[in-house]
């Protein structure tokens, strides 16, 4: 039964087998949720536009679409270029300026992953050779945003409260059947710690927690963004850079070299749980990112390769994914820096791991691009007639969209 | 002064020699150089008391099956308290003291934990240190011995093997009863069965309440419990409903006792050795519920 765990352990045969029978039961249901949802979309509009976990809204108005995906932060779909090359200038502009705000743009280029050497081994080398300090592997990555904070319960709770826990398209296959189980401590599906289909009152501004891997990418696919992978993680925390003479250094903690319990939420931090996601501006990494080191654990797209622990090679009974960061309750600063991987169960459903996420460059809309391109082009595709933007009829344009984000969200 | 003769400030130093050092664990008297006791084999050197203050040394007993968890939790455990600015602090006595801590602390920040302690009471980490409360007027003296499992497990068949247990077993003013969260969920008895055998020798030997059960707070610890989330939700019902046999005995034999779960880490994995064999690694330290059983003990504690 290798594969199927629950969150944090293997399952036996016989839990195995009940767990197959639960799920026969909950199944149906399950996908009856997202039926009736649709159902219900579909009776409300005939023009449906059938996004994933859309709630109903008129199609008509380009305008309200647009500002919708705004306010829920789903700038990143909007700018996929297929979208963006449909949309009025004004839009784009307004799209990226949420992106400007919200990521932070990582320069293309190279990050050390692995460890800082012990200084005892420092004594090994006899030149101060570039690869003194960390042992590791240069990974190249390409041009990338990452959020500045990591996702908050009053984001994801759009998310939820818009049925994205109904809508297979933002659901990897292998997991629907599971899906049914992703339920808070009252059964409503969500994130593990709420309750009621919603968050403790005040947390709004917290990172999620409570959510396994799956979610986290769930949540991505919604906003049209990816979970980072290991090195853009790394890349965006530590911001590596080449001096002139061509020597490596990257930061060991996002403000530089020694590790500061005031720049943090760590252990000795004393807070005792998750704190709001702009809080210790001091502990910024370069690029404008904030906890990268701290408050919760960060789930990556990458499966854990254990880069940061002692050779030989640390394995696991199950894969594993690569968590990154730390959260409140790390108690070893060497723990919470760039450099440290941990890992967890794509199942596990934790109190100090959430997420934050990233965005090619190369998926976006090019900034550079500007609006005038599109401005001059007018904002409609050729294919779908010559309703003009801003006339009063764009509905065509407006169902292009739609359909158009139920693919890149679902891709 | 008399050629060849002792003057009296070297005399008073002779008389002081010969007074003996009594061990504070069996309360056997020593000759004032011996480093071990030799009755039981206690370390001497962490105190060099007048033989009335040992009376005034509070014992505790950290109990437990092998591999459940007692160096990692007892290491934490004075890690935290000895850097805490707060209400309970524990201040180490004595280099040897800090052994303890020296040894496992470092190896759980490189991700590993540390090796298995030895049965040989010889090479045990006997942890000295001093309570300081706010509310105390003074700080006062406590003695945590880090006991091999298989030693302590030996010790219920042949306590004569073992006097230092035996005499803990009898001495000991509180005691930590650990048993491991993980197995307990597995459904092994036999990790149950061990710690009902601990909780027995405990309660027939410690000293007794007029009830007839044993008096001296006990704290049952269900360790590793991020292998066990059922164990942090609610540690009491958990043991009662995955050790039933324990919760019983627990109920019958103690007077005073209370359930806590604890864990270190957040998380484990193997490691492939270079040659043959795996070890598990932590795969990151997160202490839970490290302070709770001992802050509950300390306020249970009779005080001398
Ligand atoms: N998952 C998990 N495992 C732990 C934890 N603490 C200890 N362990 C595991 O338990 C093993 C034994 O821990 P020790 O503290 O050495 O156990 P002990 O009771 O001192 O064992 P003896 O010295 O043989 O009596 C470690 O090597 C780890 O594999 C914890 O908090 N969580
Ligand atoms: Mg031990
Ligand atoms: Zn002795």
């Amino acid at each position: 039964m290798k594969g199927i765990f629950g969150a944090g352990k293997l399952l036996s045969l016989g839990q195995a087998a009940r767990w197959i029978a639960t799920l026969a039961e909950h199944l149906p249901r399950w996908c009856q949720r997202g039926e009736d949802r649709r159902k219900a979309t579909a009776g409300c509009d005939p023009n449906e536009v059938g996004a994933p976990g859309e709630e109903a809204h008129s199609p008509t108005n380009l305008d309200g679409l647009v500002r919708r995906l705004l306010k829920q932060e789903r700038y990143a779909l909007l700018l996929r270029p297929q979208i963006a090359a449909r949309l009025q200038p004004e839009h784009v502009r307004q799209a990226l300026e949420q992106l400007r705000q919200k990521m932070s743009l990582i320069p293309e280029g190279e990050v050390i992953l692995g460890r800082t050497r012990e200084p005892s081994a420092w004594q090994d080398f006899t030149e101060l050779d570039e690869s003194y300090l960390v042992v590791g592997q240069p990974v190249f990555v390409p041009r990338c945003y990452i959020d500045r904070y990591a996702v908050t319960n009053r984001q994801y709770q759009q998310f939820v409260a818009a049925g994205g826990y109904e809508e297979p398209s933002l659901w990897d296959e292998a997991i629907w059947p599971a899906v049914c189980q992703f339920t808070d401590q009252t059964g409503r599906p969500g994130p593990r710690f709420w309750r009621h289909g919603t968050f403790e009152a005040g947390k709004e501004h917290h990172p999620v927690v409570g959510v396994n891997w799956y979610e986290a990418r769930a949540y991505a696919r919604w906003v049209g963004k990816r979970l980072p992978t290991d090195a853009q993680w790394a890349k965006a925390a530590c911001w590596p850079m080449r001096l002139p003479d061509g020597t490596r250094v990257q930061r060991r903690w996002p403000w530089g070299e020694t590790s500061e319990n005031t720049r943090a939420n760590t252990w000795h931090a004393r807070r005792g749980g998750t704190m709001p996601v702009d809080a210790f501006p001091e502990g910024q990494t370069v690029g404008g990112v904030f906890q990268m080191v701290g408050n919760v654990w960060e789930w990556t797209e990458d499966d854990f390769t254990g880069v940061g622990f002692p050779q030989p090679s640390v394995l696991t009974e199950v894969p594993m994914k690569s968590i990154r960061g730390g959260a409140f309750d790390t108690y070893f600063p060497s723990q919470a820096d760039c450099y440290f991987q941990s890992a967890e169960l794509p199942l596990a459903r934790k109190p100090n791991i959430g997420f934050r996420l990233a965005v090619f460059a190369e998926e976006l809309w090019a900034e550079d691009q500007g609006t005038e391109d599109l401005a001059t082009r007018g904002s409609l595709p050729s294919t779908e007639g010559s309703v003009r933007a801003g006339s009063a009829d764009n509905s065509a344009i407006s169902r292009t969209i739609s359909r158009t984000i139920t693919i890149a969200s679902g891709e | 002064m008399r050629p060849g003769g002792i003057t009296p400030l070297q005399s008073l130093r002779l008389a002081e020699y010969l007074l003996p050092v009594r061990c504070v664990i069996c309360e056997a008297e020593n000759v004032r150089d011996a480093e071990r006791c030799q009755h039981c084999r206690a370390p001497l050197t962490f105190g060099q008391w007048r033989a009335e203050s040992v009376e005034m040394v509070h014992r505790v007993g950290l109990l437990g099956a092998p591999g459940v968890g007692k160096t990692v939790y007892l290491a934490m455990l004075l890690d935290i308290l000895g850097q805490q600015e707060a209400e309970l602090q524990l201040l180490a006595r004595g280099a040897f003291s800090l052994n303890l801590q020296a040894e496992v602390i470092p190896a759980l920040a490189r991700c590993e934990f540390p090796d298995r302690t030895p049965k040989l009471p010889e090479l045990w980490n006997w942890v000295h240190c001093q309570v300081r409360r706010r509310r105390d007027r003074r700080p006062w003296d406590l003695v945590i011995p880090d006991p091999a499992g298989e030693a302590l497990v030996d010790s219920l068949e042949h306590p004569l093997n073992y006097p230092a247990l035996t005499n803990l077993f009898r001495r000991a003013d509180a005691a930590m009863l650990l048993i491991d969260a993980g197995q307990l969920s597995s459904g092994c008895r036999a990790e149950e069965l061990l710690a009902v055998k601990l909780l027995s020798q405990l309660a027939e030997l410690a000293p007794a309440h007029r009830s007839g059960k044993c008096r001296i707070p006990t704290a049952i610890i269900l360790t590793k419990a991020d292998q066990c989330e059922a164990a942090q939700v609610s540690p009491a019902g958990f043991l009662r409903t995955h050790a039933p046999t324990l919760w019983y005995h627990a109920e019958r034999r103690l007077l005073r006792y209370a359930v806590f779960a604890v864990q270190i880490v957040g998380g484990c994995a193997l490691r492939q050795l270079p040659h043959n064999g795996r070890v598990v690694v932590p795969l990151r330290v997160e202490p839970h519920g490290v302070l709770e059983p001992f802050t509950w003990l300390i306020d249970h504690l009779g005080r001398k």
